[in-house]
């Protein structure tokens, strides 16, 4: 401890000061220039109508792109580019052997690609999934919602595994449609739909992929938050959307909120938590937030006895529970993805990424870059 | 708006708010106290490739945007739990430009270096060694070095705990 003591010691008076004087100078000039405050207008939700493939957005007022960034840990998720989700034909299930043929490499891939978890060979996702910021997988795994991050150009598409039919889910490419996830039946994804490249909330939509009907199931307000992706994904039975959003206290907290996924009064579902994984019904397993931000140090599960403790990890993000709901993968602050066992509680480290979710038992979708 | 009731614009970023083109005498001298210890919090808790006077006068910023530093209970402990929270945001943000960074291949000589028993200390997340340092060097009680960070006096001792694990393990398998 001692030795401990002195290190800490050490540390304590690393760089170099600047002093009292200067650094009060610098508080007033910062004060007074005030150089990074932009706040949108408020103004009334998104207003969407629907004719056939096309999409109509009517974003009223100025004020879209000018997200305050004040908050750079948002760049976190945010590296450029545009979010594309990829889908497949409408309504149409493609077969399992659209899956690509593996390859031999077993390392060093970029982008994203399949892992099979039993013999660790990693199979290349073709375009246009090669730069997608996140994917994921319809629940018989022969599609994909992809998408890329995060500029005003970022569209959302869903294509068949390889890669063929691929479909935007907004032509008129005025929004982004972020983090979509599947309904368990697979007809339909919850998305948010926000301007690209800002930090504004947006509202959850489903879309309904065989008709093309599309349904704005929150009504927030426009507005912008450091941290502003949502993470919707459907209950279990596919009649609720669990989401999280950002409380303002001393800190930003996070609470999980779930609403009917026809649309309705969304209701709370769990204090002091984001990133909601169902399991079973009325419950699953979320992320315990941390320090002004969605990403936490741990991850518990809902239990009969309340919330326990499943993993803990630094910065755990993006889980997603495999189909037979046995498993959570997540990823973490140091861009390694891991599976947890949930019943154990033994995290195993599966590869190198961002974020990764099932395609079935087996395979992961895994997004390296 | 069905539970929009949680969820608002963060005043301190708020434009309308009217702006502070100096500081009360008052605030100056509390800033003036209160910086070697904050100065030592950010040293602790920050990242080595930001200078703690960054921290520090990023905290005091947010912090006098909201108001006055003396409409604070506990100027101290509310400026060392900012900074913590801004140690741990910077951290994810750079731990993932250091990747983007050597994906790149770009010169990173430029970022500070330390001894390596020193970087295995810098390995603990921001708020395990703020935590460490209260109880250990300043010699902070743990109910005050929770209210200081924002966490419950369970939490903290079991923080501690694990944070003193880590460092002994690092530290173990620096010296063989």
């Amino acid at each position: 401890v001692a030795d401990f003591i002195g290190k800490l010691q050490t540390l304590s008076v690393r760089g170099t000061p600047v002093g009292v004087e200067e650094l009060i100078e610098r508080i007033e000039a910062e004060l007074a220039g005030d150089p990074l405050i932009v706040v949108p207008q408020r103004r009334k939700g998104i207003v969407m109508t629907k004719t056939d493939q096309s999409v109509t957005s009517k974003r009223p007022g100025p004020g879209r792109g000018l997200g305050w960034m004040v908050a750079a840990f948002v760049a976190i998720l945010i590296v450029g580019g545009s979010l594309i989700v990829f889908g497949g034909n409408e309504g149409e299930v493609a077969d399992q052997d659209t899956v690509p043929t593996p390859t031999t490499t077993p390392t060093a891939i970029t982008g994203s690609f399949l892992l099979d978890l039993e013999t660790g060979e990693q199979t290349p996702l073709p375009e246009p999934f090669t730069d997608a910021f996140f994917l994921a997988p319809s629940p018989d795994g022969a599609r994909l919602y992809a998408v890329t991050c995060c500029s005003s150009s970022d569209v959302a598409k869903v294509a068949n595994v390889d890669g063929s039919e691929a479909r935007t889910l907004d032509p008129s490419g005025s929004l982004s449609y972020y983090m979509g996830r599947w309904s368990p039946d697979g007809t339909k994804i919850v998305y948010q739909a926000t301007l690209g490249g800002t930090h504004e909330i947006g509202n959850l939509f489903v879309e309904d992929l065989v008709s093309g009907e599309q349904t704005q199931i929150t009504e927030y307000e426009a507005t912008v938050a450091p941290n502003n992706f949502l993470f919707p994904t459907f209950g279990e039975d596919g009649e609720s959307v669990y989401f999280h959003l950002p409380r303002w206290e001393e800190d930003i907290e996070y609470d999980v909120w779930s609403v009917p996924s026809t649309g309705g009064e969304p209701t709370l579902v769990m204090e002091d938590a984001a990133q909601w994984v169902p399991l079973l019904e009325e419950a699953g397993a979320f992320v315990l937030p941390a320090d002004d931000h969605f990403v936490g140090p741990r991850m518990e599960i809902v239990t009969s006895e309340g919330r326990e403790t499943l993993v803990e990890a630094t910065g755990i993000l993006s889980p997603s529970a495999s189909p037979d709901g046995s498993r959570i993968v997540y990823s973490d602050d140091n861009a390694d993805i891991y599976i947890v066992d949930v019943a154990a509680g033994e995290p195993t480290k599966v590869a190198d990424g961002y974020n990764a979710s099932w395609l079935d038992n087996d395979t992961l979708v895994v997004v390296t870059d | 708006l069905p539970g929009i009731g949680v969820f608002r614009h963060d005043d301190r970023e708020n434009p309308r708010l009217p702006k502070r083109s100096s500081l009360e005498e008052s605030e100056r001298e509390l800033i003036a106290a209160l910086y070697p210890a904050l100065r030592r919090i950010a040293a602790v808790a920050g990242s080595v490739d930001i200078e703690p006077d960054d921290l520090v006068q990023e905290a005091l910023v947010r912090t006098l945007r909201k108001g006055s530093l003396s409409q604070l209970d506990n100027p101290l402990a509310y400026l060392r739990r900012t900074i913590v929270n801004l140690a741990s945001n910077q951290r994810r943000s750079l731990g993932r430009r250091r990747r983007a960074v050597a994906r790149l291949s770009v010169d990173e000589s430029w970022l500070p270096s330390y001894p390596a028993d020193i970087e295995a200390i810098l390995d603990l997340p921001p708020k395990h060694r703020a935590i460490l340092y209260l109880v250990e060097v300043e010699g902070v009680p743990y109910a005050e070095a929770a209210n200081q960070l924002g966490m419950t006096v369970a939490a903290t001792r079991a923080m501690a705990g694990r944070a003193r694990k880590k460092a002994r393990l690092s530290l173990e398998v620096l010296g063989g």
